[in-house]
């Protein structure tokens, strides 16, 4: 090979590395299991051929954990042959367990939540991946190569790295186990095709801007209010009868933050649930009812030990020269429930306050700050926050929800399982696609209202200066906004606006009354 | 044709290094025959070529080392071999034991072209063995550091200059470069140039004698025969400011060499020019091409910085930010346009915006006579819930280009000041700062200040007023520098200002804590028909069209504003502002103060304070004058101060305007 020929033509690619969807709720897997089944017969033959480059420029192998999502087979019949369905759990598990015999301490593959399973693997970009960032979720087709060779002559490598050899130094024994974990664990995927998704969730068209699509939310829309009304009958027997934490819920899982202005994340709507009653399975039905709606989501449990013990900031290993994934570190949409009921007394150490005030950062500002050891790094995220507490939160929060249960069920465990399996599937998929849908919703408000609603607010002012604040007109207008999508209108009405401010005024009554009985225990 | 294309360049070099001269101040100076003869002497090491030197000579041969820089490398290593026997002035003494080689080497060269002995070629002596310089170019003055991410496959081969965090080194080991064996039979020498990072020894003899008499001759290496150079490696990272937002920093591996190795630390901020090359590697990882760098040239650290800070606006940024300085118009309003420029989606408070600015720009240490008067000002923020006290904060956290935010109740063991820990690796004891060390001649940020810890609290006393902070733990005494401008912000003690307790009741702080601040504001959120409407408006807007309202003049971009702390103009400008503003309480003892600056106080005072806008010249002159100054003084003041613009005088010279 000439290497100065001067018709050598150079090219790059870029390596990402690549984890299922974190906290990927089992209904989404399934969803996209029966699919893929249903639609392809994998091929096994794979081409090699197209290593036709005959130089490629690697990018030092930075690890680039953006969260994958599996193969989605809308449009696989354009490439016949080469697109093999990368959901490929069964082989990857077996691969496992052949291959742990020779690694000696098991490879962490990296995902940021404990105890998470599935196939991670290299994805090998060789075109625009400039567009790519972290944490977003991919959909790829290419060519999967999990040929064996390359753990084997890795792993004699790694024993016989002769010490006198320079160059070897640099990239330690730590860097190159986590660069080039065996392909049996970590298949690596060259890609054709690769596409940013605008969310997860398998009941939807992959792309909601095509003509096919609009059809279906236009069909999807005229029976949204019955759909709504039932969602909230749903969810206010969960809430053990309470009508008005359900509807703040409703809110909840459809906000996203759909702007930014500098600081400032627009849309966020972190809800604090308090009232929920300390050591029972209540929160952890709530999680599971969530799990059961939102395409992903992560129930964080805020014990002392929790706290202290792990790292939620993703963090650079210099050693390793990886990014350490952290518990933090989610896709957009994520549902992330904090259960602050858990919570005991204790002592907090570092680590535990770093870990506190990352979460208070992640919901008052939407961003986390990755850790680099030299300068940390923001990384504007859109994250979902539910907090789950006795009284009112110790994290900051955009509005409180006191919890007033009307039923209390003598067995809750019973109570739950009776609910979600009352409900028809069907139905719940509708609920699905109702949140995942609405999300995506445009929305605007008219001059007319504008006014409307300013004139209000200084009425407002003039009779109750002491509790009304900007901070009221930014969260009324936001839950006006959620409102008026939730009804399926991208327009602010005046109704829904008075609604959002009786809604408002409910909560926030609530809220003083539950300041007197302290105050009266007290 | 080859031969003399090959030549050509070479003779450009040649020439370069033997004529190349500038005007000094004995006349011409021939800095790199100087240079040469100290090589020659074995003085000195590495030999810098400076490619703008380079270009006045001949700019095509500039863009020629910088496209294809290892073979011109090579090209100037050859020519300066080539020079060095010319300039040798006396004779040298060896050394070391491979000087001694070489001597050795040579002598027998010698003999042995007498004797009309052919060498294989194996055996004829390697140009690499028998130097002892290192040549290294440096990259152009006017072409552009890169970015890590940008250095791509268009790269190979070229010299580039990178700038970026150095994230770990490793140690320096000798790396061969020529590799001298000799035989057990015939005794011949043999050589063997190594390029790549790992190279095969040769075993069998390749000298005629021994291939003649088939005798097997093993070879054996001399390791103090053989040539080894320093060799480390480095990583680098790029800085946070070079990541687009939501991408991972980038590395690159950098292979230095020789002279080069022990120039930088992690942690370093470094700039190096280097040639990009693909790297073969053994076995298996042939596949994966790792970058290298060589001839790199590490600079001097940026910054000298504790680790953990935020590295300043790259030097072309900030080169843009004066470009776009100097275009913006000293217009009259230019303060009130910084200051609305602060967190533009906050509505109002423009007061406190300027006092921000203020405290952003800072003002400038004196030590008279011993005594201490720090040139930060401190600010606390006190008012009613929901007045966008954190925004500001955090506002200010992210403008600042060092910065630390903290709440008073959220601060860890490390806390603001310093702790003494114990790592847990190593079993040493390391003092690690807190907020405010880390702040170190920047702003803290403290929020939720009333909620502070008492044993914090007091830190924050010397803080404020030495700008140091002692700590005296686990046997570790040390005074540690925080200089820090602090910015608080606090609710008032009953969660709302009360108006019907008194000043001091609301704000429920102690004395000597809140005599330290500069400016204490209280922002008090009352009920008032027209801000009502105009804030509803701004909120309205924003959510109504995510983004902000448009404003009566446009507002500066965070960058423009970041790096004015440096700029020592507005330094000035902004210092005296301070003074005319709301430097609320005074240095209890007398300033030496200028003629020029007494002049200002009181052309400031006939404005009207701080109100003012303008002042007839001939009235400041005659008041002036009254003072005792003479009209040279005032003429004086008048230029010094209109130079900093805080005043302009107009042409016919009748009006002063304040800025």
């Amino acid at each position: 090979m000439d290497l100065n020929s001067s018709q050598m033509v150079t090219s790059e690619r870029q390596t990402f590395y690549c984890v299922p969807v974190p906290g990927e709720s089992a209904w989404v897997k399934e969803a996209y299991l029966s699919v893929s089944q249903a639609r392809v017969s994998p091929s096994t033959s794979y081409t090699p051929s197209r290593h036709k480059r005959s130089y490629e420029e690697d990018e030092d192998m930075e690890l680039h954990p953006s969260k994958q999502k599996e193969q989605h087979m809308g449009n696989i019949d354009d490439i016949h042959g080469c697109g093999e369905p990368k959901r490929l759990e069964t082989e990857a598990s077996a691969g496992h367990q052949l291959i742990s015999p020779n690694c000696s301490p098991p490879l962490d593959l990296n995902f940021p939540l404990p105890g998470e399973k599935g196939p991670a693997c290299l994805v090998k970009v060789y075109e625009r991946w400039d567009s790519f960032k972290v944490n977003d979720t991919l959909e790829v087709y290419g060519i999967l190569s999990v040929d064996p060779v390359l753990s084997i002559v890795n792993n004699e490598e790694r024993e016989n790295a002769s010490p006198l050899n320079p160059m070897e130094c640099m990239d330690t024994v730590e860097e190159q186990r986590v660069h080039s974990p065996p392909a049996s664990l970590v298949p690596r995927i060259h890609v054709i095709l690769a596409q940013k998704l605008q969310h997860i969730n398998p009941l939807l068209p992959a792309c909601l801007n095509e003509e096919e699509s609009k059809s279906f939310v236009s069909s999807f829309m005229m029976e949204l209010s019955p759909l709504r009304a039932e969602l909230l009958g749903f969810l206010t027997h969960a809430l053990v009868g309470d009508s008005l934490a359900a509807e703040y819920l409703i809110l909840h899982l459809i906000s996203t933050v759909y702007a930014r202005r500098d600081v400032l994340p627009l849309g966020k709507f972190t809800v604090n649930l308090s009232g929920c009653p300390r050591n029972s399975i209540f929160t952890e039905h709530i999680y599971r009812i969530i799990q059961q709606l939102v395409p992903a989501s992560y129930r964080l449990q805020m014990t002392i030990e929790n706290m202290n013990c792990s790292r939620f900031i993703p963090h650079k290993d210099y050693t390793a020269n990886r990014l350490v994934s952290g518990v933090l570190q989610l896709a957009s949409n994520t549902s992330l429930v904090i259960d602050e009921t858990l919570l005991e007394q204790g002592q907090l150490d570092a680590t535990g306050v770093h870990n506190v005030t990352a979460l208070g950062n992640l919901i008052t500002w939407q961003k986390v700050d990755y850790d680099f050891s030299y300068h940390q790094m923001e990384f504007p995220c859109n994250i979902n926050v539910l907090i789950t507490s006795e009284g009112r939160s110790l994290l900051p929060s955009d509005c409180q929800v006191h919890l007033q249960p009307q039923i209390i069920p003598p067995n809750m465990e019973e109570y739950m399982n009776s609910l979600l399996k009352a409900v028809l599937p069907s139905m719940l998929n509708k609920f699905r696609i109702y949140l995942s849908l609405l999300r995506l919703l445009d929305y605007s408000i008219s001059d007319e209202v504008t006014k409307a609603v300013e004139e209000d607010f200084v009425e407002m002012r003039k009779n109750d200066p002491e509790s009304i604040t900007a901070d009221d007109l930014h969260r009324t207008l936001l839950v006006a906004r959620f409102l008026s999508l939730s009804a399926g209108q991208t327009t602010l009405s005046r109704e829904r606006w008075l609604r959002a401010k009786q809604l408002e005024a409910l909560r926030k009554a609530r809220l003083q009354q539950q300041k007197c009985v302290n105050g009266n225990e007290l | 044709g080859l031969t003399l294309s090959r030549s050509r360049p070479a003779e450009k070099v040649k020439r370069f290094l033997q004529e190349f001269c500038r005007d000094g101040e004995l006349g011409k100076e021939f800095p790199y025959r100087d240079q040469l003869v100290s090589l020659a002497h074995r003085e000195q090491v590495a030999l810098y070529v400076d490619l703008d030197e380079v270009a006045e000579e001949d700019p095509e041969l500039v863009d020629a080392v910088c496209e294809n820089a290892k073979r011109y490398a090579r090209l100037f290593a050859d020519a300066v071999h080539e020079l060095l026997p010319q300039h040798k002035e006396r004779e040298v003494v060896n050394k070391d034991v491979l000087d001694v080689y070489i001597e050795h080497r040579l002598m027998l060269e010698q003999r042995g072209r007498d004797a009309g002995e052919t060498h294989g070629p194996q055996n004829q002596y390697p140009p690499e063995l028998l130097r002892r310089f290192e040549l290294y170019f440096k990259a152009p003055s006017a072409s552009k550091a890169h970015v890590i991410r940008d250095v791509k496959a268009d790269c190979i081969g070229k010299l580039v200059t990178v700038r970026g965090i150095v994230t770990r080194v490793t140690e320096v080991k000798p790396m061969m470069v020529v590799a001298t064996y000799s035989c057990d039979q015939c005794g011949a020498e043999t050589y063997q140039p190594i390029q790549s990072p790992t190279f095969m020894p040769l075993i069998m003899c390749p000298s005629q004698e021994c291939q003649t008499n088939r005798s097997g001759g093993r070879l054996y290496l001399q390791s103090r025969g053989s040539k080894f150079i320093k060799f480390q490696e480095l990583k680098m990272q790029e800085h946070s400011d070079q990541v687009p937002v939501g991408h991972l920093p980038r590395s690159i591996s950098v292979a230095v060499h020789g002279e080069n190795t022990r120039l930088a630390q992690p942690g370093d901020h470094v700039s190096i020019t280097g040639v990009f090359l693909p790297l073969l590697r053994a076995g298996f990882r042939q596949i994966a091409q790792v970058r290298a760098g060589r001839g790199a040239r590490p600079t001097a650290p940026a910054e000298s910085w504790l680790p953990a800070d935020s590295p300043g606006e790259s030097r072309a940024g900030g080169e843009l930010c004066r470009l776009q300085l100097g275009q913006t118009p000293w217009s009259e309003d230019f303060y009130d346009k910084l200051a609305a420029s602060i967190a533009p989606e906050i509505y109002g408070h423009e007061d406190v915006k300027k006092a921000l600015l203020l405290l952003l720009v800072g003002g400038v240490d004196r030590n008279p006579r011993g005594m201490k008067i720090r040139g930060n000002i401190n600010i606390c923020l006190m008012g009613d819930p929901g007045v966008a006290k954190s925004q500001l904060l955090s506002y200010i956290d992210r403008l600042a280009p060092r910065s630390q935010y903290t709440t008073g109740r959220g601060s860890s063991g490390v806390g603001l000041t310093a702790a003494v820990l114990r790592d847990p690796l190593t079993g040493e004891l390391a003092l690690e700062g807190g907020a405010l060390v880390l702040a170190d001649q920047g702003v803290c940020c403290i929020d939720e200040f009333d909620k502070m810890l008492e044993s914090d609290r007091t830190a924050i006393h010397e803080v404020m007023e030495q700008q140091t902070i002692s700590i005296a733990k686990a046997g570790v005494l040390a005074t540690l520098n925080a200089r820090c401008a602090i910015l608080a912000a606090a609710n008032p003690a009953y969660g709302r200002y009360n108006p019907k307790r008194s000043l001091e009741q609301n704000v429920q702080l102690p004395a000597a804590l809140l005599s330290r601040f500069d400016l204490l504001w209280l922002i008090q959120d009352r009920p008032d028909r027209d801000n009502d409407l105009r804030l509803a408006q701004h909120i309205t807007y924003v959510h109504q069209h995510s983004r902000q309202p448009p404003c009566a003049f446009q507002q500066l971009d965070m960058k423009l504003m970041r790096p004015q702390r440096a700029a020592d103009v507005i330094f000035a400008t902004v210092r005296e502002l301070a003074g005319g503003v709301a430097l609320t309480h005074s240095p209890p003892f007398p300033r030496p103060q200028r003629a020029a600056d007494v002049i200002f106080a009181a052309v400031r005072e006939l404005a009207g304070g701080a109100g003012g806008r303008s002042v007839r010249y001939a009235e400041a002159e005659q008041r002036c004058v009254s003072k005792g100054f003479t009209p040279a003084q005032f003429q004086a003041a008048l230029d010094e101060y209109e130079e900093l613009n805080v005043w302009q005088v107009n042409q016919a010279r009748t009006r002063i305007t304040f800025v």
